[in-house]
Order: structure tokens, then C-alpha cells, then sequence
């Protein structure tokens, strides 16, 4: 009986980390497939941020699932969750916008054009908006970006995650201005490139981590 | 002698500066002196009387401002109808290969002189001034011939009484493209009618300005380039018509690049058209368009108008168009240009592949005196001597061959000795600066007489070891200036070596230091900049890299106080700020968070943003969001330079919104200097909005009226500053108790006012200087530094960052704003036209001292700033002296990596378009901050002499 809970628990973990990595590996793949032209990237990178947050929601029902079959939840009290739910889901929408308005009137601060390129800079805004704010509000609630801001270090997988996103694209920008005139130097595609590389860094050290040091605290724990 | 405090800073700057110097004399350019090389006089009485006669009588020169190699000679369509056909069996089409830089005067000097200045020359003669070397006009002149010229009047500057008829056009006005060739081409028909003149240059712009308002693909490209071809074509009929040997040469003095510009040293930019026809060549061979140097075509012309080649050329003449002479005379020519050529290396002191050059030459005059020889003795067999004629020639050719390119790619030679000295001497300097900073020593300030006798002893010691080792160095000459830089420099960092090992370490309680983010950021970020300088695209865009790390640099500081001001932190800034400073830095929303932290769990969100800093926070956003806009600015660096930016859109939106745009700089910078003498600050921004409108309807007279008024009043404002800062010290003895002027040290109040007034004054002599579009800029430029100096200064008390980190800060606005002003690490945009704001008589000296504040003003104001906002707040002498030496650490560091780079680098491809400009640049900034400190220490020092003159009173 023990068993397959614990499985059960650890299956997301690991499904997590690995469809992120397969999901990373995929959109970078068909970027290089697609030679970097700009017209077949930015769709592709938009389709990739709405999958990640999709597998992020299925994998959170997923969880939710599991421990409410594990545990065995009384109907009155889900019924109180689902009701809690709703301004919560719209709350946190409302916040994932903003989140993708934030990004992209950085990405202008940092000198992206407002008018020219307009979709390229959001599609910007989309990938690292959903990879790095919007699943950890969909993981905390809706007071996430103020649990992020204030805990800020870097034991916290999300944490260290939505950092690693940022530093990704951030350091993205580096290539833009050297002369080598590739295609893949076009404004956007570095810096999501560089968010990709974030999160595929970050997922391959969690998928690690937990191989090497998970087993073991699960194996404590099941005895 | 006693050194302390900022006059050591200053004499290891003065230091520092002398060792750049000799670095810089390590690396001019030597300029060749001919030597003449002994041709075994064989030749007396045998050809000298055809060796200047003329091979055409009329000879026309049209030089197309910036024509590509893809308008004439290698292009798939029919753009220049008449000429295309020529170049199909009567005309020499070639691709010319001209040096950098690809501006107008250094790239006519070298067609007429022959010679290829190097870096240095082009710095040293920036502007045009007559030219004195030895050129094919001068030397056109003295053979009696009549010039005429119409077109650029960069010509006539260079050879002002030369011309026998001459118009100029002016090249400024670049949005006229059919005026400026119209009024060329007026000339002539007339010209051609008459029978006057034997040289016709004309010099068209037309194609030049279409290129920088529209690009190589503009739709106005075709219908010039057609209407170049018809000029030429009339050219070429009415000298059928008149029936002289004529010879035309069609050629671009450089490229265009393909945003349409030139300056640089792209392809497109370095590689322009020559098309070379007469009616006097008999049979044409055809070329294919070879590449041959712009120099070459010097010493072709010279030799088709009979006259000698001009000394200093290193070009050699093209071979198909020296075949058309008959076989005596080619030999002749052959022979005269590759001694030329000889000669001018041997002055140089380079010996060309080991000397095999002298031995071709002196065989092929060998073989030159027997074919001679046998030709006098009889004519018979003529087929024999005419392909012995032909080997003569292979062989000079090949001697010129190896003497041009060595001369042309090893004119640059370096004095490594000197070179290396100075590095090291940088580096030992920098090590020193390093090691005071890290340490926080006390050098005693003492340096007796015996220490410098026998740092100077030993220095001559090395010197002569030195000399033994390398002794045909720059060093081993005492009549050069090089061993002389070199020994100050020597002689001190010996006196530091020694200063080292006597100096006291302070104690410094072991603090836990615990970097923050902050402090990694920047120091990560000043290292991977200075390191970003090694990389040539990166140095072209310089700008980028550090736009980039300053907007960085705010949303650290934005993130650093919003997650600082949650949580634990928090409370322990606020410890800090209570231990610092007690009395007047607690603003009222930063006394919220001590209550606030206390019961910090069950808050909201908006709560928690209102206890946070935010005050700081908007003002951080409204900077970074200042930065967004004035980067956008000017559009520099290179490969993006095309690009439209908000510059460009003022000046096209016509001339109201410009005058809206001046005025509201003019409005911010009023409001900024409000409390430093408001009717002398409106007088000068007045001033300022007239030189660029004139009211009165006067053109001609450029607003050099108000300019000279706005100097006078900042003259008053600056002596206006003396007098109030005098009167400080009477106010504050007369004001306050006795027992408060034992705290309270006039003097440092002294200097916090003179600096208001003296900062003030620079402030509006550099808004003064600036074009009509960047006047707003400035004023955003003022803004910033307003906004982000009381910023850093509130953090530093904060204890959110450390001083010396807000210094670096500080440094990196700096190079940002010396950027937004549309300055680039090439030389092409220096605005020379703000050395000639209210001054109207020629004065060198004042013009570069104006360019030189326009162009490094925007820069040196963001450190003054800070430092008068640091004083104003703390007048503590050891606390505001502190960013100078960050500062100037940094830029020694960045410098003497620099020296490195170039020294090891001296062989690279971009040498002399990207390494040398920057490093020059690098040069420039070194001195923007030994003149910060040199104001500094003079304002402390007039701030002293007002103290004790007051106590004598």
C-alpha cells in the first residue's frame, strides 16, 4: 500500500524535469531545423512556452490527483478548494499577463524596439514570462513573485530555476552585436535560446540531483 | 617635497601620461626621407632629353566622391553607358585599393603625393592645411602648366593659390545633391572650348551626399550615375573634337559602404573605380578589372604628364598603361620608378627581402646599359631588342614590386624596445595602484633629495645597459623625446618600489565581508568590459556593451531593494543606517521599516511595497527608462549606425519641433541649475537657443554674437562662484556660535559651493557646444547624473553598496553618456564643427580645447557631479577623494590591458582601424580624468588660499 504512493508521489517529479528536457531539446532542435528563420521561430516559441505551461497545469492536477487519491479528501472540503480555486485561477492569469507585459517593457529598457519588431519582442516576453514567472505561479498561487523576491537563494529548485531562466537570456544578448552575421543572432532568438538553455541546464541538474540523492531519501522513507 | 592626497594622484597620472606618450612615439609612423641610390650614372647624354616629355597635352582628372567598384568597372548592369562601352577595348578599368580612413582629404593627399599617411599623419593634420610635401601639383605648377579646378573645396584649402582657375563647392551641405555637381558641371563647356589650361580636375559630390542621405540603393543612384556618364562622355567629345593628345582618368578618391557611409575600412568602403582613357594609347589590353593601389595611379599620371614622381610616393606604375610608351622611354620610366622607389625605402631604413630588391635593380640596369648599348650601335634586329626591352622592364617591374609592398604594408614600423618599456612601466604602475587600493597603505608622504638622486642614478644605469642591448632604438636618442618620457616614468615607479617596502599597513579590523549581488554584478561586469575591448566587433560596438551593463546595473539596484527590503535585510539596513548617519538622512518613508519589521508576517503585498524604498526604486526607473530613450539617440558604432534614430527624426520633423526639443532641454537644465545664480544660467540658455534660431533673420553671422556673450557669462558665473564661496567662510564665522564652527570646517563648505558654480559654468559650456538635436540630450544627460548621483550617494549611506562600488557605477554612467552622444571609438564622428562655436579667426589651440569638450564633456560631467553631490553631502577630504583613484584605477587597468592588446596585436588585420583609434580614445579618456583631478586638486587648493587669506584678515 505504501509503495505505490510513494511512486506515485515521485512520478511527476521525474516526469517534470524530463518533459522539460524533452520539450527544450524538441523547440531547439526545430529551431535548428528551420535554418533560424525568424517567421517559422517565433510560432515555434510560442507554441513551446504554451506547452510548457500546459505540462506544467497537467502536471499539477496530475499531483493533486495522486494525493487526493492517496489521501482521500472528504467532498465537502474539495468543493471548498474548487470554489477557492476559481478567483485564484483568474488572479493568477491576470498576474501571468502582467508578468509578460513586465518582460517585455524590459526587454524594451534594454533597448528592443517598441515599434519594429514587435512580435519578436513578444514572443520574447511570452517564452521567458511563462518559463520563469508563470510556472511558479502556477506551482505558489497568486502570492508566488512575492515568495520569489523574498526568499531569493538559491536552495529553492523554482528559485533557482526562474534565476537561471533570466541569467540565460540576459546573458543571451551577449552575441548580439559581434559581426559573425549568422542567422541565429537575429534580436530574439539569442535571448530565448539563452532562456532555454536556463531551463535545460536547470532540469538536467534536478533530474541528477534526484538520481543521485533522492534515491535514497525515498528508500529511507519507505522503510 | 611632500606628496599627499591628490597631488600624488596627480603626478602618477602626469607619470602615467609620459609613458603613453612613449608609447605612442614607439608606434608613429616614420615618415620616409629619401635617399638617392646610385645608379652607376650610365645614363648621361644617352635619353635624359626625353625623360620629361609630356605623353598627352591635356590632361582631365573627375573624381566621382565616393564611387563604388559596382557603379563602373565590376557591375552586371548598364549603369554608365558610355563608359562601360569604353572599358570594351579603349579604356584601362581598374579596382583601386585605397587606405584607411576612407575620408575625402587623407585619400586625395595620397593620389596627389603618393604616399599613404599613416595613422599618426592623419591625427596630426586633422585639418586642411595647405600641403607642403612633394605632390604632382606642385610639381604640375612648377613645370608651367595651368590647373584648373572646380568642385569639393577641400582642394583648394590643400593647394589655395596653385589653381590658375578654380570654384569650390561647399561639402557640408549634404541634403543638395543636384546643385553641387550642377555647379561643376557649369564650368564646363567653357573649359573645353578654350584652349587654356593643360591639367582639368573636377571633383563631383553629388553621388557622395545621395549615399549618406539614401544609401547605394537609393532610386536617385541611377539617374546621377547617368548623369556623371554624360559629363564624361561630353568630356570625352569635345577633346575629340579639339583634336590634342588628351588623357582622362575617372576614378573615386574611395568606396561606399553599403549603409552608405565611408570612414571605415570595409570592403566596399576600400575598393572604388578608375577608368583611364586617351586617345593616345594605341592598342588596349584589357585589364579585367585588376586590383592595383590608389597610389599607383600617382605615379602613372606623373609619368603620362611628364613630370618626375613626387618624393614620398610608394606606389608603382601600372604596367599596361606603361606599355603604351615605346621601348627606350619605358625602359627609361621603368628604371626612374623603381630608384624612386628604392631610394624611399632606403630612407626608411627597411631593407626589402633581404635586400633582394637592390640586386634586381642593379642587374636590370646592368642589362638596361647593354640593350641601350647595342641599340645605339645599330638598329638592325630590332625583334631581338625589343623582347630584351621587355625583360629590362619584367625586371624593374619586379624590383618595384617588392619595394611597393614592402613599403606600403611595413610603412608602420615599431620600436619594440620602446613599446615594451612602456607597457611594463603601465603595468608595474597599475600593480602599485592595485596593491594601495586593495591594502588601503599610507605611503609616507616624505621623499628626500639622496632617494630621487639614486633613483635616477640607477635609472641611467638600466638606461645604458638598455642602449648597449638595442641601440638603434628610439630610446638610445636623447635628441627624441621617447628616453626622456621613459626616464620620469622610470624614475618614479623606482621611488614607489621603495615606497612600497617603507609603508605602514593599516589594521584594518577584519569586517565580514560578505559580497552581494550588487557588488559581484559590478565587478564582473567592469572586468568582462575591460576584457570585451580585445575583441574587434566588440570594440566597433563599444556602446552596446556598456547600454547593456548600465540598465543591468539599475534593475540589480531595483531587484537588490525590492528583495532587500523584505525579509531580514531589511532590518539590518536599517541598523546600518541608524550606526552611520543619525541626523539628516532618515527621509520618512525609510523610518517605516523598522516598525514594520517587527510584524512582518501577516502583511499584503501593497504593504510591503510601501514600507520598500520606493522612492529610490521610481527614481531608478525613471533613469533607466532616461537611459531607453537617449540611447536611442544617436545611433553609433558601426553596424548599426544606418539606423534611424530620434536625432535624425528632429532634424527632419523641420524646424518648429526642433525648436520645441531645444527648448525643453533648455526648460530641464533651468530647473537643474535653479539654485546656482538663476539670471546668469537664463542669460546663457538664452544664448544657447539663439545661436541655434536666429530671431533676426542673419544667417551669415551663426549666432557667434550669442555664443560669445554665453562665454562671458559663464566666465562671470564661474568668478561669481569665487567671490560667494569667499564669502562663505564670513557668513559661517559670523552666523554660527563659536562652539558650532569647532565642528563645522568652513573650508569644506568652501569647496562645496565653488564646485555648484564650477560645475554649473562646465555644464552650460557643454550644453553650448552641442548640435541644435542633441541640446535635449544633454539636458537628459544632466538629468541622469542628477538623479542617479543623489541615488547612489542615498544607497551608499544606506550601506546597500560600498562606496567604491557607487564609484564604479559612476564610471560606467560616464561611458554610457560619452556614448549617447553619438561618439563612437572611430575617428568619424568627432564633431568638428563645435570648435568653431563663437570663435571666428582660425586658433588651433581654442578649436581643439572646444572639440575636446564636446566631445568628452558629457563624461567628465557625470564624475564632477557625483563628486560636488558628494561633497555637498560630506565634505570629509578622504571620503570624496576616494572615486578618484576607483576611477582612475579602472582606467589604468583598462588601459594598460590595452597596451597589452596592441603590442601583441600589432600585426592584426584592424590594426590601425579599430585597435589604434580606441586605443587613442582610451588615451583621451586617461586625460578627461587627470583633468577631473587636476580640477580637483586646484579647486581644493584656491578653497585653502581663500581659508588662510580670510585668517589673515
Amino acid at each position: 500500500m505504501i509503495t505505490p504512493r510513494g511512486a506515485w508521489s515521485s512520478v511527476p517529479y521525474f516526469t517534470k524535469y524530463i518533459s522539460s528536457l524533452v520539450l527544450g531539446i524538441g523547440i531547439l532542435v526545430y529551431l535548428n531545423h528551420s535554418e533560424y528563420r525568424l517567421e517559422a521561430c517565433l510560432p515555434a516559441l510560442r507554441i513551446y512556452s504554451l506547452l510548457a505551461i500546459v505540462l506544467q497545469v497537467g502536471l499539477l492536477f496530475l499531483k493533486k490527483a495522486a494525493n487526493e487519491e492517496s489521501i482521500g479528501i472528504s467532498s465537502s472540503r474539495k468543493a471548498k478548494n474548487k470554489s477557492y480555486k476559481v478567483s485564484d485561477v483568474f488572479l493568477i492569469f491576470l498576474l501571468s499577463l502582467c508578468c509578460v507585459c513586465g518582460v517585455h517593457i524590459v526587454a524594451v529598457l534594454y533597448g528592443a524596439y517598441i515599434v519594429e519588431n514587435f512580435e519578436a519582442t513578444l514572443t520574447f516576453s511570452i517564452v521567458v514570462a511563462s518559463l520563469a514567472l508563470v510556472r511558479p505561479l502556477i506551482c505558489l498561487g497568486p502570492r508566488a513573485l512575492q515568495i520569489l523576491l523574498e526568499r531569493l537563494n538559491w536552495e529553492e529548485d523554482l528559485d533557482l530555476q526562474t534565476i537561471a531562466i533570466f541569467v540565460g537570456a540576459w546573458l543571451g544578448a551577449l552575441p548580439i552585436p559581434l559581426d559573425w552575421d549568422r542567422p541565429w543572432q537575429a534580436w530574439p532568438l539569442t535571448c530565448c535560446i539563452g532562456a532555454i538553455f536556463g531551463e535545460l541546464a536547470t532540469s538536467g541538474y534536478f533530474l541528477i540531483k534526484s538520481f543521485i540523492i533522492d534515491p535514497i531519501k525515498w528508500k529511507n522513507k519507505s522503510k | 617635497m611632500k606628496l599627499s592626497g591628490l597631488s600624488h594622484l596627480l603626478v602618477e597620472q602626469l607619470v602615467v601620461v609620459s609613458a603613453l606618450l612613449a608609447y605612442l612615439t614607439g608606434i608613429v609612423s616614420v615618415r620616409p626621407q629619401p635617399s638617392p641610390v646610385d645608379d652607376h650614372t650610365l645614363f648621361d647624354g644617352l635619353l635624359r632629353k626625353n625623360a620629361s616629355d609630356k605623353f598627352v597635352d591635356k590632361t582631365v582628372i573627375v573624381i566621382i566622391d565616393a564611387l563604388r567598384v559596382d557603379h563602373l568597372v565590376r557591375t552586371s548592369q548598364t549603369l554608365m553607358s558610355h563608359m562601360q562601352d569604353l572599358m570594351k577595348g579603349s579604356a584601362y578599368g581598374y579596382v583601386v585599393r585605397t587606405a584607411t580612413p576612407t575620408v575625402t582629404l587623407p585619400r586625395i593627399k595620397s593620389l596627389v603625393t603618393g604616399s599613404i599617411p599613416g595613422f599618426m599623419d592623419v591625427i596630426t593634420n586633422f585639418g586642411a592645411d595647405e600641403l607642403l610635401d612633394d605632390n604632382l601639383i606642385h610639381r604640375w605648377v612648377n613645370a608651367g602648366r595651368r590647373i584648373y579646378f572646380f568642385g569639393d573645396d577641400t582642394w583648394l584649402k590643400m593647394f589655395p593659390k596653385h589653381f590658375a582657375k578654380s570654384e569650390g563647392v561647399f561639402s557640408f551641405f549634404v541634403s543638395d545633391f543636384t546643385e553641387v555637381d550642377r555647379n561643376v558641371t557649369r564650368h564646363l563647356p567653357s573649359a573645353l572650348s578654350s584652349d587654356d589650361w593643360d591639367i582639368l580636375i573636377l571633383h563631383y559630390l553629388g553621388l557622395d551626399h545621395i549615399g549618406h542621405l539614401e544609401g547605394p540603393m537609393s532610386s536617385l543612384m541611377g539617374p546621377k550615375l547617368i548623369e556623371m556618364d554624360r559629363v564624361l562622355f561630353d568630356i570625352q567629345k569635345g577633346l575629340e573634337r579639339k583634336g590634342h593628345k588628351y588623357l582622362v582618368l575617372v576614378c573615386g578618391d574611395h568606396g561606399m559602404s553599403d549603409a552608405g557611409g565611408h570612414g571605415g575600412s570595409s570592403h566596399s568602403e576600400t575598393t572604388t573605380s578608375a577608368l583611364l582613357f586617351s586617345n593616345a594609347f594605341k592598342y588596349i589590353r584589357d585589364t579585367e578589372g585588376r586590383e592595383v593601389n590608389q597610389v599607383d595611379l600617382t605615379s602613372t599620371l606623373s609619368f603620362l604628364t611628364g613630370v618626375g614622381i613626387p618624393e614620398g610616393n610608394v606606389g608603382r606604375p601600372l604596367s599596361e598603361v606603361m606599355s603604351q610608351f615605346d621601348m627606350e622611354r619605358r625602359m627609361m620610366l621603368h628604371h626612374n620608378a623603381a630608384k624612386q622607389l628604392l631610394s624611399i625605402a632606403h630612407g626608411s631604413g627597411l631593407s626589402i627581402n633581404h635586400d633582394s630588391a637592390n640586386l634586381i635593380f642593379e642587374e636590370a640596369t646592368q642589362l638596361h646599359k647593354e640593350v641601350l648599348k647595342k641599340l645605339h650601335k645599330d638598329s638592325t634586329e630590332h625583334q631581338y631588342k625589343e623582347a630584351e626591352a621587355e625583360r629590362v622592364c619584367k625586371f624593374y617591374q619586379e624590383c618595384q614590386k617588392q619595394a611597393s609592398e614592402t613599403l606600403t604594408s611595413k610603412l608602420q614600423s615599431y620600436d619594440i624596445p620602446t613599446i615594451c618599456t612602456s607597457t611594463v612601466a603601465v603595468i608595474m604602475i597599475l600593480t602599485i595602484c592595485v596593491w594601495r587600493m586593495c591594502t588601503g597603505a599610507v605611503l609616507s608622504d616624505m621623499i628626500n633629495g639622496a632617494t630621487v638622486a639614486w633613483c635616477a642614478g640607477f635609472t641611467l644605469l638600466a638606461w645604458l645597459l638598455s642602449c648597449a642591448a638595442t641601440s638603434n632604438s628610439n630610446i638610445c636618442h636623447l635628441q627624441r623625446s621617447t628616453p626622456w618620457l621613459l626616464t620620469v616614468t622610470v624614475i618614479y615607479i623606482m621611488l614607489m618600489i621603495s615606497q612600497v617596502f617603507q609603508a605602514r599597513i593599516p589594521s584594518v579590523p577584519q569586517k565580514n565581508k560578505s559580497l552581494d549581488m550588487v557588488t559581484y554584478f559590478l565587478l564582473i561586469g567592469s572586468g568582462f568590459y575591460s576584457l570585451s575591448l580585445l575583441g574587434t566587433s566588440l570594440v566597433e560596438e563599444e556602446h552596446q556593451t556598456i547600454y547593456f551593463l548600465v540598465t543591468s546595473l539599475h534593475f540589480c539596484l531595483i531587484l537588490k531593494l525590492l528583495s532587500g527590503s523584505s525579509g531580514s535585510s531589511g532590518s539590518k539596513l536599517h541598523e546600518r543606517e541608524n550606526l552611520l548617519f543619525e541626523e539628516t538622512y532618515i527621509s520618512q518613508t525609510e523610518e517605516l521599516p523598522l516598525r514594520a519589521t517587527k510584524h512582518s508576517d501577516g502583511e499584503t503585498f501593497i504593504q510591503k511595497l510601501r514600507r520598500s524604498p520606493y522612492k529610490i526604486i521610481l527614481l531608478l526607473s525613471i533613469s533607466v527608462t532616461l537611459s531607453r530613450v537617449m540611447r536611442s539617440w544617436n545611433s553609433t558604432g558601426d553596424k548599426w549606425k544606418h539606423l534611424e534614430d530620434i536625432g535624425d527624426g528632429i532634424r527632419a520633423s523641420g524646424p518648429s519641433i526642433l525648436a520645441f526639443v531645444v527648448l525643453f532641454g533648455l526648460v530641464i537644465t533651468i530647473f537643474l541649475f535653479s539654485q546656482s545664480c538663476l539670471p546668469l544660467v537664463l542669460i546663457v540658455c538664452g544664448c544657447i537657443f539663439g545661436r541655434h534660431f536666429h530671431w533676426r533673420g542673419e544667417s551669415y553671422n551663426d549666432g557667434l554674437f550669442e555664443a560669445q556673450i554665453a562665454y562671458l557669462m559663464l566666465i562671470i558665473l564661474f568668478v561669481y562662484g569665487l567671490l560667494k564661496a569667499g564669502l562663505v567662510t564670513c557668513k559661517a564665522h559670523d552666523s554660527k556660535s563659536q562652539m558650532l564652527s569647532d565642528v563645522y570646517d568652513p573650508e569644506e563648505d568652501k569647496i562645496s559651493v565653488l564646485l555648484k558654480y564650477s560645475h554649473a559654468a562646465a555644464c552650460l559650456l557643454c550644453l553650448l557646444l552641442q548640435r541644435a538635436d542633441n541640446v535635449s540630450l544633454i539636458s537628459l544627460v544632466f538629468l541622469q547624473n542628477y538623479i542617479m548621483s543623489s541615488v547612489l550617494c542615498k544607497l551608499v549611506v544606506h550601506g546597500i553598496i560600498t562606496k567604491k562600488m557607487a564609484a564604479v557605477a559612476v564610471n560606467w554612467l560616464g561611458y554610457a553618456h560619452f556614448f549617447y552622444q553619438g561618439n563612437s571609438n572611430s575617428l568619424t564622428t568627432v564633431d568638428i564643427s563645435a570648435g568653431f562655436v563663437g570663435v571666428s579667426s582660425y586658433r588651433p589651440v581654442i578649436h581643439g580645447t572646444l572639440i575636446a569638450t564636446q566631445t568628452f564633456g558629457a563624461s567628465f560631467l557625470t564624475y564632477l557631479n557625483y563628486l560636488s553631490h558628494m561633497i555637498s553631502k560630506d565634505a570629509q577630504k578622504e571620503r570624496w577623494q576616494q572615486p578618484l583613484y576607483v576611477w582612475w584605477t579602472i582606467r589604468l587597468a583598462t588601459v594598460s590591458l590595452y597596451l597589452v592588446n596592441v603590442t601583441f596585436q600589432r600585426h592584426h588585420l584592424f590594426i590601425w582601424s579599430v585597435f589604434t583609434p580606441k586605443l587613442l580614445y582610451e588615451g583621451a579618456h586617461l586625460l578627461v580624468l587627470c583633468f577631473l583631478t587636476a580640477f580637483m586638486w586646484s579647486v581644493e587648493k584656491i578653497c585653502t588660499v581663500l581659508e588662510v587669506s580670510y585668517r589673515f584678515e
